[in-house]
């Protein structure tokens, strides 16, 4: 699935490193779904969603 | 920025093939059999001891860092187990070996090894149920299917061969290292998938 991750955290000048402190997950998560090749969890993506405080369908498009 | 991320090629390559050298050596030594008796066990005990070193060190310094403290939680329980496991078996074989135990103490003398496996299993248990990083988990169920999927591949051909008289009967006490093995090596090659 597309989504802005990548956008989002160049737009606060954050590092994979610190997007996965941020949501306490790997770096290598952060690459996976930043390259859309791994969908997160609902909790995950709310998580996701509070922290760069934009609705869901904001970050992760829906292609259908 | 992400050029940490880029693996480390010839570092994993190199690291894996040294792991896949090390696990030969009980397969070997359980077929080959250059040694007999107690010889044998301390073989066995030190390879093992070469082996968790190796894998401890290797996948710390290439990973730099990123294993989490679950991780860390998993690894110290592992090592406690499979220790654990060594002395009951050493304990197990000696004790069978005078031959003078019989009924129910046999059973369980002769069981006794497998009871650190079985916590082993926990472990495995525990660490996905502990694991926070649901990216993670899925890449190590993906990882225990192949190893499934190993057991099941491996065993299934060597069931029809063994019925032919072709090779000797499974051993049976092999399909758990042969899972763990599995499930370590198709790591690398999932991971791939998600970068």
């Amino acid at each position: 699935m597309k989504n802005r991750l990548k956008v989002l955290r160049a737009e606060r000048d954050w590092s994979q490193a610190d997007l996965a402190e941020k949501l306490q997950v790997s770096r290598q998560t952060i690459n996976a779904l930043e390259t859309g090749k791994y969908d997160p969890s609902l909790p995950l993506a709310f998580k996701i969603a509070r922290l760069f405080e934009q609705p869901i369908e904001a970050i992760f498009l829906d292609e259908a | 920025m992400d050029d940490d991320l880029k693996p480390k090629r010839i570092q994993w390559t190199l690291f894996f093939a040294g792991a896949a050298a090390l696990a030969a050596v009980p397969f070997w030594l359980a077929f080959a059999r250059p040694f007999g008796g107690t010889a044998m066990l301390v073989a066995m005990f030190v390879w093992l001891l070469v082996y968790m070193a190796y894998v401890y060190v290797g996948s710390s310094r290439l990973k730099a860092g990123r294993i989490g403290p679950v991780m860390k939680r998993y690894r110290s329980r592992l090592a406690v187990a499979m220790m654990a496991y060594f002395l009951f078996l050493i304990g197990s074989l000696s004790l069978l070996r005078g031959g003078e135990i019989t009924g129910p103490l046999l059973w369980i003398v002769a069981a006794a090894p497998a009871i650190p496996i079985l916590g082993v299993l926990v472990v495995m248990g525990l660490y996905l149920k502990e694991e926070p990083d649901e990216f993670e988990r899925m890449i190590h169920v993906e990882a225990m299917l192949w190893g499934l999927g190993a057991v099941l591949g491996v065993s299934t051909v060597w069931g029809f061969l063994s019925n032919a008289g072709v090779v000797p009967s499974p051993p049976l006490f092999l399909v758990f290292p042969l899972f763990c093995l599995a499930w370590g090596f198709s790591q690398p090659i999932i991971r791939r998938r998600y970068q």
